[in-house]
């Protein structure tokens, strides 16, 4: 009892222990960013005094000032590409998630199964390698004449792109099941489905995630290609209308949008994988 | 053995020295780069250099070729290339942000930036609903709801936009889906969309498919001229070489014009041998029936008369401020500069041909 009682005395001097670390952490993680902060400030500002002086001309590069202003104004102003900021992200992120989840839950089963089933390995194998150095952007003919011109044919040319890595990092995860831990399953009785399910799996998830990142990386990236194909609203196509208007904030604006809707999603894509892969790794 | 070595020294010696005489040579004249689509405009420059027209001319010409005009304005803004001819908006682009001079008419090409349905369209039951536009085919209810494929914000979408206003309607009443050219054919094609958006020679493709016009800018009174130009840099920098490259270009314009019939199988050529194009010669025909062309005097007439190339420039500016493309202060500087036309090439070139003559 005395020995609990001594035990909350020293409740509130361990949080603030805890705080202290906490508060050491971070300084002493900002001591190490400085470098990046500073470096990322002088290139905002070089950006900002090349086009200030006019060393290359306002058609050609707009300044961060002028980019941050038409951000925001894209809010709420439709012109003159014809949508606002939120429409144009909005039905580009739902196109990237389609094409992407779509690549997800057919991707990694089958990665998983070439790795562990030989048979299914020798069938897929040949088609996939022969799929896997087509660019996407060579599909979008054959996209239209299956297709059509609608979310999903687009949706398919993103799937494409985001389909291999899944593919690859799903069959090279499970193909590194470390063997010692598969044969004490079996030494235990597990039957080969039990041991994929159990063994083979979970020694496959870092793996898995890293061809998720790597594959979202491609769903964006492919992004405004699939937009070529056909779009009335979509990041893709604001960029493709600022081409054609030869306004350059416009291009950067689409182009910073993707960049920063593509780290979020990788964000949270690697939250997910810290929560959901570090409980299940299998080593 | 020393003979041998010798003969084959002075050869070596000999080679070098012709070589390097006709590169000095070549390196004496100026390089003008020339820009076009694979359409009816590249053609001049093109046939310059088969027919041997370049041999007498102080410069050495370089063809650059672009699929569309945003490409070609891109190019122009990197100082890519030095004079050429594209379509009435993107030359209304490159005029507004870089300085782009409009120099000459390529040509009218009213008649070939058109819309095209399939056979079995409703639109083709009936013609002329609003009588001002006999040639429109479709009532506005038709019209209303369709979804049109083709690459917007270009001359196509300008006669789109004109063909709507005709029947009372907007760019809001219809759904038009952004697509390249090519694209939007296999599209319509697999029978996506119900009207097409095309420029000539994809039109007579559209035509031998058996697909049916139901507008285009002539048929809704909107005049499209194809504009010759060149990089602002350039024209202040050598203005002798641009009027020399517009007098080889001229030249080309002014034999499809005086002679159409006998420039048919060279723009056959043009077509199927160099841009890769399948067309038939019945569809190269109609390149010179559709199309206007204007020689040196009444190009300097159409440039300088204000109910000409100024009032049709005037119909694009509207249009893209009417769609919200430009903002009011790039429309009022743009018709303030008389829309960048710069007839003073075209003249110089009249007074050199009038020098030469006498």
């Amino acid at each position: 009892m005395q020995e609990v009682s001594d035990r909350n005395k020293n409740v509130p001097s361990q949080a603030l222990n805890l705080e202290i670390e906490k508060a050491n952490y971070f300084v002493s993680a900002a001591r190490e960013n400085w470098i990046s902060v500073v470096s990322f400030i002088m290139f905002i500002l070089a950006w900002e005094l090349i086009c200030r002086f006019e060393i290359i001309g306002p058609y050609q590069l707009v300044p961060p000032s002028q980019v941050v202003s038409l951000f925001i104004d894209k809010f709420s102003n439709p012109n003159p590409d014809g949508a606002l900021l939120y429409q144009h992200a909005i039905a580009s992120l739902s196109l990237a998630l389609v094409g992407f989840v779509v690549a997800v839950i057919i991707g990694v089963p089958l990665g998983l199964f070439m790795g562990w089933y030989p048979g299914v390995n020798m069938a897929v194998r040949p088609l996939f390698d022969a799929i896997r150095p087509i660019p996407p952007i060579a599909w979008i003919p054959i996209a239209i004449l299956w297709l059509g011109i609608g979310t999903t044919a687009k949706a398919f040319i993103i799937f494409l792109a985001a389909f291999v890595p899944c593919v690859i990092n799903a069959y090279t995860g499970i193909r590194l099941t470390n063997p010692v831990l598969i044969r004490v399953a079996k030494i235990y009785g597990a039957s080969n489905w039990e041991t994929f399910l159990k063994i083979g799996i979970p020694s496959a998830i870092p793996m898995i995630f890293t061809g998720m990142k790597l594959s979202l990386n491609a769903a964006w990236t492919t992004l405004v290609a699939a937009e070529l194909l056909a779009a009335s609203m979509g990041l893709g196509y604001m960029i493709q209308l600022g081409r054609r208007l030869a306004r350059p904030d416009i291009i950067i604006v689409g182009m910073l949008t993707i960049g920063f809707l593509g780290a979020l999603m990788s964000w949270i894509l690697t939250k997910i994988e810290a929560r959901f892969a570090s409980s299940r790794r299998l080593t | 053995m020393k003979k041998r070595l010798f003969a084959c020294l002075t050869a070596v010696c000999v080679g070098g020295a012709l070589l390097l005489s006709s590169l000095a040579y070549a390196a004496d004249k100026p390089v003008v780069r020339t820009s076009a689509q694979p359409c009816l405009h590249g053609m001049e420059l093109w046939y310059a250099e088969e027919a041997g027209w370049l041999k007498d001319a102080p410069f050495e010409s370089e063809f650059l070729f672009f699929p569309s005009g945003g490409g070609q304005t891109e190019a122009l803004a990197a100082a890519q290339w030095d004079c050429g001819a594209m379509g009435t908006v993107p030359t209304m682009m490159a005029s507004m942000r870089y300085g782009y001079k409009l120099i000459g008419i390529s040509n009218v090409e009213s008649e070939t930036n058109d819309l095209w349905v399939r056979p079995d369209s409703p639109l083709l039951k009936t013609k002329g609903a609003n009588p001002k536009y006999p040639d429109i085919y479709g009532t506005a209810e038709d019209w209303k709801g369709k979804k049109i494929l083709g690459p917007s914000v270009t001359t196509a979408h300008y006669a789109l936009s004109a063909t709507l206003k005709a029947l009372g309607l907007s760019d809001k009443d219809v759904s038009i889906v952004d697509m390249e050219l090519g694209q939007a054919m296999t599209a319509f094609n697999a029978g996506e969309g119900d009207i097409i958006m095309l420029w000539a020679p994809q039109s007579y493709m559209a035509e031998a498919r058996g697909w049916k016009k139901v507008s285009s800018g002539r048929a809704a009174n909107a005049v499209i001229a194809g504009g010759i130009g060149v990089r602002k840099e350039f024209a202040e920098e050598h203005p002798d070489l641009v009027v020399e490259w517009l007098d080889v270009y001229m030249r080309g314009v002014e034999m499809m014009r005086d002679n159409p019939a006998g420039s048919v199988d060279p723009l056959l050529s043009y077509f199927t041998d160099y841009c890769g194009l399948e067309l038939s010669r019945d569809m190269v025909e109609k390149e010179f029936k559709y199309r206007d062309l204007f020689n040196v005097s009444e190009q300097i007439a159409a440039l300088e008369d204000p109910n000409k190339l100024p009032a049709w420039m005037r119909g694009v500016a509207d249009f893209m401020l009417a769609q919200g493309r430009i903002s009011q202060k790039e429309y009022d500087s743009y018709v303030n500069a008389n829309f960048n036309i710069d007839p003073s090439f075209m003249k110089k070139l009249a007074e050199k041909r009038a020098a030469a003559a006498k």
